[in-house]
């Protein structure tokens, strides 16, 4: 039969970011493809290690506009580290609160682009009307929508004093009654699970070895979680993963699903946490290092790893960053062969790519 | 200098029997760091097993390989050919080496290290010369 090469990307209607996978198609189906990089690449780590330590943070937060937050705790959790210094418990609790409205922002923004690329409108103009929601949360505490800048080195940069807390409340109830409205176009409606059954199936196996992590690990049975490092806060707010075993972008659905509750959950344990407790926000941390220290976080799309290293200069000599999709990129090339060609778009959606996190 | 704790240096002919046996113990990839040091690399594998962290530490010269370690895990290749491509680390032994063109360049099809890496004039990160130090 004969071999047809499609270039899939680096400007597709569903890829908000540029990235190319080549396909190899025979009739309608992918027999091989190469992957390729580079095209909005920004060389941060680079950058970085020309920045003193606290200037770094600003630009690390600016690693991806979704995971943010993510980016800012890692790289202030392994500088903490490295300084041998440890956040306040208040601090702490406020990374915890932020990082879970993260999470639920941006899987809402996922499961939005997703339903977008089935056709689904309504369901992606719903659910982006309940992440307005917690942007609105996010400029009523932190002063921004997006790129919230909380984190600090030694601890965070913004409080939640005890009057805003029943309103941060009452904020919570109300995204989570829009997801209740929503509920039932995800989870019941039969025309969303015949499109996304069976598309881009991962075995356990394989996301065990490709070294898949997050929800698209998840999805496939296998329960990793950073959050169980207790990391932050999570020592006094454990984490049980939410686990799927389908593994394909269906299962994906069901685990973003249900992690938008639980990081709710995890968001009202923290405020009721925070209510009147007392404790300064920042701890002292010096701003010359000697030495090398590694921190993970789970971010929207999974484990977040960071490696920063230190020569006594005011600056890095190394900054590192693995980040999630960039993990769970091997996994979309082992889930390819074998996939339609009309499937392939919502096969790569299914892991939630962050090009912007993969071209650090 | 407070170094990684459960870091082990291994020589770099070994790393591929060291990184079979830490799979065959259970643990997983996470990624790699090539760090420049004067004349060469200090390469450290990542690896978590239950929340627990380990590394192995292996260091080459700059015109030394480093073997790679894709057959015992295979989502190291991603990481493999980025420190090859961005950072002009030799690493020998992939199992998929996309020869220079998983980095792109933003004006054509060519891998971005033929076009703007050492070869052809420019500085790649982390590979400074100006700096005197290998930085």
């Amino acid at each position: 039969m004969t071999t047809t090469v499609v270039p899939f990307g680096p400007q597709h209607p569903v890829l908000a970011e540029p990235i190319q996978l080549q396909l190899s198609l025979e009739d309608e189906v992918v027999t091989e493809v190469v992957l390729g990089l580079g095209y909005v690449h920004r060389g941060i780590e680079a950058e970085a290690e020309r920045r003193p330590f606290d200037k770094d943070l600003a630009l690390l937060e600016r690693v991806c506009g979704i995971c943010s937050v993510a980016h800012g705790v890692a790289y202030a959790q392994a500088v903490e580290a490295l300084a041998g210094v440890e956040a306040p418990r208040r601090a702490r609790l406020l990374r915890v609160f932020f990082f879970e409205l993260s999470r639920v922002q941006s899987h809402l923004l996922w499961l939005g682009l997703a339903a977008d690329s089935i056709g689904f409108e309504a369901l992606f103009q719903s659910c982006w009307r309940v992440r307005e929601r917690i942007l609105d949360l996010f400029s009523a505490t932190a002063g921004a929508r997006v790129i919230i800048g909380i984190t600090a080195l030694g601890g965070v940069r913004v409080d939640i004093p005890d009057q805003r807390l029943p309103a941060v409340r009452s904020a919570l109830d109300e995204a989570e009654r829009g997801l209740g409205d929503i509920a039932p176009f995800v989870l019941g409606n039969e025309a969303v699970a015949r499109r996304l059954a069976g598309v881009g199936r991962i075995s356990a196996e394989d996301a065990i070895a490709l070294g898949s992590v997050g929800p698209t690990a998840r999805a496939s049975g296998v329960a990793v979680d950073v959050r169980r490092s207790r990391y932050a806060a999570y020592d006094e707010l454990p984490v049980e993963p939410i686990v799927e075993s389908g593994g394909d972008a269906l299962a994906r659905v069901l685990v973003r699903w249900h992690e938008l509750y639980q990081a709710i959950e995890l968001c009202r344990a923290t405020v009721d946490r925070l209510e009147g407790l007392p404790g300064p926000l920042r701890t002292h941390v010096p701003t010359v290092f000697r030495g090398e220290a590694t921190s993970r976080v789970e971010a929207p799309r999974g484990e977040l790893f960071y490696y920063v290293a230190a020569d006594g200069d005011r600056h890095p000599t190394r900054v590192r960053i693995r980040t999630p999709t960039f993990a769970n990129l091997p996994a979309v090339l082992r889930m390819m062969p074998g996939t339609q060609m009309a499937a392939v778009p919502l096969a790569l959606l299914s892991i939630d790519p962050c090009l912007s996190c993969t071209e650090r | 200098m407070r170094e990684l704790s459960d870091a082990r240096t291994v020589p770099a002919a070994e790393l591929p029997a060291a990184a079979h046996l830490l799979r065959d113990e259970g643990w997983r990839f996470i990624t790699a760091t090539a760090v420049p040091e004067p004349g060469g690399w200090m390469v450290l594998y990542h690896f978590e097993r239950d929340e627990r962290l380990c590394h192995i530490r292996t260091r080459v010269a700059r015109d030394d390989e480093v073997p790679a370690i894709d057959e015992a895990f295979p989502a190291a290749f991603l990481v493999e050919n980025e420190m090859s491509e961005l950072q002009g680390v030799r690493v020998s032994g992939l199992s998929i080496d996309y020869g220079g063109r998983l980095y792109r360049d933003f004006d054509g099809p060519e891998g971005w290290i033929h076009v703007h890496g050492p070869g052809a004039g420019e500085v790649v990160s982390a590979v400074c010369p100006a700096r005197g130090d290998g930085r």
